[in-house]
């Protein structure tokens, strides 16, 4: 049972291509027939010319001014976020960075880049550089304000080109500095450049190294606003101190994380682990790190704790026994019993029969479903010791969080949610994944079940969300949701939203993972049910796991979209990375006047979320042709 | 077999995990009453009684319990309340959630301001996500008919006008009859809208309406690229956009506004306790100012009161904010902490070239329209 | 693992299950009580929201729909709408006027692009990867709200505006393109039309039968198009000899309009229950085989049920619980059929088609795109180019994969058979990439239609802002927001029935 399937194998190198020369690259790839060269030039053409107005409108353009989105970063990546309390969110994001380097450690990843690609990108995006710095128009003459300065026919003036090179030395530097590293890895390696392979998580942690090291060096320019909100506007100096230090300590601890990584990856339950590490990363991200609650420990003593023991030690009793193998009919009885205690808290709650805290009746809820399960994890001793364990670790995590979330923050807020940005956006995306992807897998399964109303239920629903757009989902939870909660339940901004996340992505969701189990063969099924497993056992054992593994790819895709779907946010008000940008900044008078200034924050804002898409995409992509190795 | 029961017990675990933070998030929304009230049972307390106790109750003693008021705000309206980058709201409407929030809990800025677009925020109001809605409301009959919202005292008095550029011809003597054939702009579900339609009728022009526009910063960009010829609000936003957009060469016209547009509080129908308290806490603000009581002088004036009214309204002998459920200093909280009505008027609207003497928003005393019922 | 009681062949004499272990007690307790579970907490909600709407005195009815709703808009086929039922109904038509147009020109741009993703020259292929590999990783709000600030920089309209002046103009007041529009004798000249097809594929057919007989090539497709424009280049002169149709519809019309209401309930209640009773029939063959009926399962039973009660439920509501819809069967036929008489005859004898280059007018510097050619608003224009680029990207990844899903045997096997590459492409390749991209194809469709509904963030009037208007003025919240997803429904519906349609017809046909 220790044959666990593994991917992190060396991919059997791909067949060795013939290497072409310049010149019959050029022939075979650019002039190959007459229609073919003509195609080159036409779009050669085009695209100088595109590149060329790419270039001029997003840079030296009177319209332009980039110190719209380097002076309001903070804004991008919080919003409201108070700035005293910021270490918090480097904390958070070092928490997610930690877990990522420690499972690229533990799953080693197979994917590697040639020397020889990596030695031509070097050079292609040097020279990209260079293109993109000789085609820029000569500098737009700014005053003292740095406002543009006009001519009668509201023309901007510019400086001369030479002045223009000038200036632009810098860039110049980075371009030959990319060329000749790609050259020299390029000649360095001589004929080793075709064999030698690097792995990606490398090269990308290198690459980002010397980006971030580059900092301590070079004078980009410290902008930004004080803590009193004084503008900040310092071209010649290095980054901030606040920026660069963090930035090069998440870099460091990838890079250890990484290494424990690989220490850890020996132990059998190292995986389990991290995976679980995982789901609960964004809970402590979001309710302990960012929202620092104030917990009120008389209360923990007086009423929390006493609670947690109450279910934790009786539950846990309970479930130690209805785990005994000999426990029989009397076992689904109890089981069934807590079902109906369990339902009757919720009805009761609602029509004010009796009142207790939710936590309660959320304990109850669980407990239930664990006297259910009691019965597939009925067998010796310890089996049963540990299914007890579980349940004990599981209710403690549930009253911790309750708890937190019980608790009020202690942070000085101004804004009237506390997350905002591209925190809000992330979090959001985080939350409605974790949240979808069960539901999902729920609804796939009830969709393909052969009980007729379960499989008319999850249609109907599936069909409904799927045909209706997502703005519409969000106005009826931004607007209608309050209205569906029994008097003095109030939901906030962000439960409304994420919830109308869940419930959308987890329709689309289903229809992946069905297509997943569609393609679980037959024999399967009667494979399960000939060693006689349950139906449970059969879809937890042998069928989900086939369909996860071939629906892959497609949920990959259905997470890209659930991400760029947050986007979405903006319009409903809550002030999302793209309210900000283009909202909260074209319209800045104060401190510094940005009225107007909406489409370097748009492109900015793009360049971000296409970053996170592209890395998702280049992963699945990695991920499919390597079960497709695997598989077949 | 380990492996199976270590698998199945993770898969239990993570899924459950899930579910009872679901479960929680519910929660954690009524937190703030749900375990203020610690009775010390030691399991399944009882706890939720109070907030069962105060959902029947009004709306005032649920703002008490919370220690905060939700205040509808537009966010985009210049000197009325405009979003700060740090997301926190000043201007006019702004003010006056403070001073409500000072009447009420006696902490100004104990303020939940939530930014409301025209479009939603009657929903708002209606499904309790804010309590007062300060959001530059026109008072009209089917908004306080139809829609089920109440309207407190009248805080500025504004009406409809127009904005063209200088450059296209546009003069303050333009007049309607000028926009024949133009595109008008205004954000959607105001009472801008239908006046536009009217007025044009009225005096037999055509105008093409742009948009629908969701908030007033879409109505200006478009202004400005020339997408709309002219664009159409309260004259109040009208010269704060154009303070804000200088240099610019920007009229307003007609001098006379083509509507009556009374601003003031707006709140949820039917609860007479907490109408009372928004509608004397404009009104303290506006005695205040007959007296000359600001808040510099205020501690003065609870000394040594210029007359039993004001002395009655700072918390003195004779004050009547005990009954009506407040704090027997809270409208001296107001003028202390926020300040009188022509503090909060020039602190606010001033800068932006809104001056008081001379406009329906000057005193009655001064010939215009602000008037407060005796206090007593 | 072996659960208590069975496994152990020991046992072997019956032994009866208990009631609370039998499979089919408990699989079907389980579901009714999961039904009830989700109705009891829909009643639940339904219940609360209509409390918490009394309770705060919200107006939760669909008078609006026939009130004036107080707004005009900008633009769509009536900007001056009279009741609040007709202004959605404008948001519903440009909502569909964008999908439409989006759907068509991201299917030609897509098209191109996954063609130029496989092309041999280098830098082709690279710009149609960059353009799908940029384009379809940026949240597509994003993109249109960069086309509107785009759009915005344009400048004003001066007299002469844009890059093709007089023809193709782009200002901050949109883009205006000549229009191309049916005008008088349309209708007699799609009548001619239709004549015209059915000569043509007579025609082919004879080409096709003589091509099978002799071997020949003889050029079917070629003969169609041939007569086709023929008949309809003779058609646009004499398209006024249909004027006689007017009177041929109009009667059709009035004998429609003389149905008695009573007949048509029988009619369509007897369509109702017939069906059903067709369906199940149709249902049991499908399980009959020569061996005799296969045993029926629960689940079958179940769909059986259902459609009875279906067909009973239809029955009812168009002959008791809804009188009102036959009456409107009866009259929206009369309507319709006047409405087509009206197209004919009547001196309508000029060109079918006409067109019309786009005009400024107005004075100074207040211009402004006239009503003769095709003008978009900078809304319908940013909305329009956003999701046609944005769709473009997907539609590219879907043609190059369902080229690439032939396989390469296929275009092999054509060659040998001595088929040019055009007709390979024509006759082997493209048929079986069509089968396989359809699908994702109709999901792409759907996506354009529900993105539509962005229009809101950038001041398009589509319905979903519209409706929002309307829900501002009213304050009717949840009745705009059920408009709205049933809007959406229809159109998800529609798009997904067209698409299994195509789906069915370009299946292979398998033994």
């Amino acid at each position: 049972m220790t044959d666990h399937i593994t991917i992190d194998q060396t991919p059997a190198l791909p067949p060795e291509k013939p290497r072409l020369t310049a010149g019959s690259w050029v022939r075979q790839n650019l002039f190959s027939s007459v229609r073919s060269g003509i195609l080159t030039v036409i779009f050669g053409v085009f695209s100088f010319f595109a590149f060329k107005v790419l270039v001029n409108t997003m840079f030296e353009n009177p319209d332009r001014d980039w110190l719209a989105v380097k002076t309001n970063l903070r804004l991008y990546a919080a919003f409201a976020y108070p700035i005293t309390q910021f270490v918090r969110v480097w904390v958070a994001l070092g928490l997610v960075l930690a877990l990522l380097g420690l499972s690229l450690g533990i799953w080693r990843s197979a994917s590697a880049v040639a020397a020889r690609t990596i030695a031509s990108r070097l050079i292609a995006s040097g020279l990209t550089v260079l293109a993109g710095t000789l085609l820029v128009g000569p500098p737009v003459l700014r005053d003292e304000a740095g406002e543009p300065v006009y001519d009668e026919t509201f023309e901007a003036l510019r400086g001369t080109w030479r002045s223009g090179l000038e200036q632009r030395t810098g860039w110049f530097l980075l371009a030959f500095a990319l060329v000749a590293a790609g050259v020299a890895l390029w000649f360095g390696l001589g004929s080793r450049r075709n064999t030698l392979t690097v792995p990606t998580t490398l090269v990308v942690w290198i690459a980002s190294g010397v980006v971030i090291g580059s900092t301590w060096v070079v004078r980009y320019g410290h902008y930004g606003l004080d803590p009193e909100g004084v503008p900040v506007g310092d071209p010649d100096s290095l980054v901030a101190m606040s920026t660069r230090m963090p930035w090069t300590v998440m870099w460091l601890l990838v890079a250890v994380a990484y290494q424990l990584g690989r220490f850890v990856s020996r132990w059998n339950s190292s995986r389990l682990l991290i995976t679980a590490a995982w789901f609960l990363a964004p809970f402590i991200a979001f309710w302990v790190i960012l929202r620092d609650p104030a917990i009120d420990y008389g209360h923990v003593w007086s009423t929390d704790l006493p609670m947690f023991l109450g279910f934790g030690v009786l539950g846990g009793l309970l479930l130690f026994l209805l785990a005994d193998p000999k426990i029989g009919e009397l076992g689904r009885f109890i089981a069934f019993l807590l079902v109906v205690v369990a339902a009757l808290t919720f009805v009761s709650g609602f029509y004010g029969w009796f009142s207790m805290l939710q936590k309660a009746r959320i304990s109850f809820c669980l407990l239930a479903l664990f006297a259910l399960m009691a019965n597939n994890f009925a067998g010796d001793r310890q089996t049963r010791l540990r299914f007890a364990g579980a349940w004990v670790l599981l209710i403690g995590i549930a009253h911790y969080f309750i708890t937190l979330m019980n608790s009020p923050s202690t942070l000085e807020l101004r804004a009237d949610s506390f997350l905002g940005g591209f925190l809000f956006t992330m979090f959001a995306a985080l939350f409605g994944l974790m949240f979808s992807f069960p539901l999902g897998v729920l609804l796939a399964l009830a969709r393909t079940s052969t009980l007729p109303i379960f499989r008319l239920l999850a249609t109907w629903f599936i069909e409904f969300v799927r045909g209706v757009p997502f703005i519409t989902v969000l106005f009826f939870f931004d607007i209608m949701l309050p209205l569906f909660l029994p008097a003095g339940m109030e939901a906030p901004d962000m439960a409304a939203t994420v919830l109308g996340l869940v419930l959308f992505s987890s329709a689309y969701l289903a229809e992946n993972v069905r297509g997943g189990l569609q393609s679980v063969r037959r024999g399967q099924y009667e494979a399960a049910d000939a060693i006689g497993l349950t139906g449970a056992q059969r879809t937890s054992l042998i069928v989900l796991p086939q369909a996860l593994r071939v629906s892959i790819p497609p949920l990959v895709g259905q997470a890209i979209t659930t991400y760029k779907e947050t986007s979405l946010f903006a319009i409903i008000g809550v002030f999302d990375f793209l309210r900000v940008a283009n909202y909260v900044v074209p319209n800045q008078s104060t401190p510094v006047n940005f009225i107007g200034h909406k489409l370097e924050g748009l492109i900015f804002v793009s360049f971000v979320y296409w970053l996170g898409s592209i890395t998702m995409s280049k992963y699945s992509q990695n991920l499919e042709s390597k079960m497709g190795v695997g598989e077949r | 077999m380990r492996k199976y029961y270590l698998l199945r017990l993770l898969a239990v675990l993570l899924g459950f995990t899930l579910i009872a933070s679901a479960c929680g998030d519910d929660e954690g929304s009524d937190e703030g009453a749900a375990e203020q009230s610690d009775d010390s049972s030691s399991d399944s307390g009882d706890s939720e009684d109070v907030v069962e106790a105060t959902q029947d109750g009004s709306l005032l003693a649920t703002i008490q319990a919370r220690g905060e008021l939700n205040c509808g705000v537009s966010g985009t309206a210049v000197a009325f309340s405009e979003t700060q980058s740090d997301g926190s709201q000043v201007g006019f409407d702004a003010d006056y959630c403070r001073a409500v929030a000072a009447a009420i809990l006696g902490d100004a800025e104990a303020v939940n301001f939530v930014a409301l677009s025209a479009a939603d925020r009657f929903t708002a109001v209606q499904t309790g996500e804010v309590d007062l809605l300060m959001r530059n409301t026109t008072w009209t009959q089917s908004r306080d008919s139809e829609i089920g919202m109440d309207f407190g005292p009248t805080t500025y008095f504004d009406g409809q006008q127009f904005m063209g550029r200088g450059a296209d011809g546009f003069s303050n003597a333009s007049d309607i009859e000028n926009l024949d054939g133009l595109t008008v702009c205004t954000n959607s579900g105001t009472t801008t809208e239908k006046n536009v339609a009217d007025a044009a009728d009225a005096a037999g022009v055509s105008v093409t309406l742009g948009g629908p526009f969701e908030d007033f910063n879409q109505v200006m960009d478009a202004f400005q690229d020339g997408t709309c010829d002219v664009v159409t609000t309260d004259g109040s936003g009208l010269v704060g956009q154009k303070a804000n957009n200088e240099p610019n060469d920007w009229v307003i016209f007609p001098a006379t506004p083509i509507s009556k547009e009374p601003l003031g509080p707006t709140y949820g129908q039917n609860d007479s306790q907490f109408a009372d308290v928004v509608n004397w806490t404009v009104y303290a603000t506006i005695i205040a100012d007959e007296y000359g009581v600001t808040s510099a002088n205020v501690d003065d004036a609870v000394a040594d009161p210029a007359s039993a009214e004001i002395g009655r309204l700072l918390g003195g002998e004779g004050e009547l904010q005990s009954g009506m459920g407040l704090a027997a200093d809270a409208f001296y909280q107001v003028i202390k902490q926020v300040g009188n009505y022509d503090e909060i008027y020039a602190r606010n609207l001033n800068p932006v070239g809104l001056e008081r003497a001379g406009s329906a928003n000057a005193g009655w005393l001064d010939g215009g329209l602000i008037y407060a019922p005796p206090a007593r | 693992m072996t659960t208590e009681g069975e496994g152990t062949l020991a046992g072997m004499q019956p032994k009866r299950v208990p009631l609370y272990r039998d499979a089919t007690v408990v699989k079907w307790v389980t579901q009714v009580i999961a039904l009830l579970l989700v109705l009891g907490a829909l009643f639940f909600l339904v219940e609360e929201a209509g409390a918490n709407l009394k309770a705060k005195s919200i107006p939760n009815d669909f008078d609006f729909l026939g009130i004036n709703p107080g707004f005009n808009i900008s633009e769509g086929i009536d900007k001056d709408p009279n009741t609040g039922g007709r202004a959605l109904w404008v948001g519903m038509v440009n909502t569909l006027r964008l999908a439409m147009s989006g759907i068509v020109f991201a299917t030609l741009l897509g098209l191109a692009i996954g063609i130029a993703r496989l092309s041999d020259n280098w830098i082709v292929n690279r710009l149609a990867s960059i353009y799908i590999e940029t384009i379809r990783n940026i949240p597509i709000l994003v993109q249109i709200f960069i086309i509107a600030v785009l759009l915005g920089s344009a400048g004003r309209l001066v007299g002469d505006t844009g890059p093709i002046n007089g023809w193709f103009m782009v200002s901050s007041k949109g883009l205006a393109v000549p229009r191309i529009f049916p005008s008088d004798g349309f209708y007699q000249w799609l009548v001619v039309l239709a004549i015209g097809t059915l000569l043509a594929r007579a025609v082919r057919k004879r080409r096709v039968t003589h091509q099978d007989l002799t071997g020949a090539i003889s050029y079917p497709n070629l003969w169609f198009g041939a007569v086709l424009l023929l008949v309809a280049v003779v058609g646009w002169f004499v398209h006024p000899v249909f004027g006689f149709l007017n009177n041929l519809f109009n009667e059709i019309g009035d004998a429609w309009g003389s149905i008695p209401q009573s007949g048509a309930k029988l009619v369509l209640a007897a369509g109702a229950v017939t069906a059903s009773l067709l369906w199940i029939r149709r249902f049991l063959n499908s399980k009959r085989s020569p061996a005799g009926l296969a045993k029926l399962t629960d689940d079958d039973m179940f769909r059986m049920i259902f459609a009875v009660i279906g067909g009973l439920l239809v029955a009812f509501v168009v002959t008791i619980g809804w009188p009102g819809l036959s009456s409107w069967i009866i009259n929206s036929g009369q309507d319709f059929w006047h409405f087509l008489g009206d197209k004919f005859g009547d001196g309508r004898t000029g060109n079918p088609v006409d067109a019309m280059r786009p005009t400024i007018v107005g004075e100074g510097t207040l211009l402004n795109y006239g009503s003769q050619g095709l003008v978009m608003s900078p809304g319908f224009a940013a909305m329009f180019i956003g999701l046609t680029l944005y769709t473009a990207s997907f539609v590219a990844e879907i043609v190059r994969g369902g080229i690439l899903a032939v396989p390469k045997g296929q275009s092999e096997a054509a060659a040998a058979i001595g088929l040019n590459r055009a007709q390979a492409l024509r006759h082997v390749i493209l048929p079986q990439a069509v089968r396989v991209s359809l699908p994702p194809l109709g999901n792409q469709y759907l996506n354009i239609t529900k993105n539509t509904s962005l229009g809101i963030a950038i001041g398009f009037a589509d319905v979903v802002n519209v409706g929002g208007t309307v829900l501002n003025q009213s304050g009717k919240a949840l009745p705009v927001i059920a408009i709205w997803m049933l809007f959406f429904l229809c159109c998800s519906l529609t798009i997904s029935v067209v698409v299994n349609w195509f789906n069915v017809r370009t299946r292979i046909v398998e033994r």
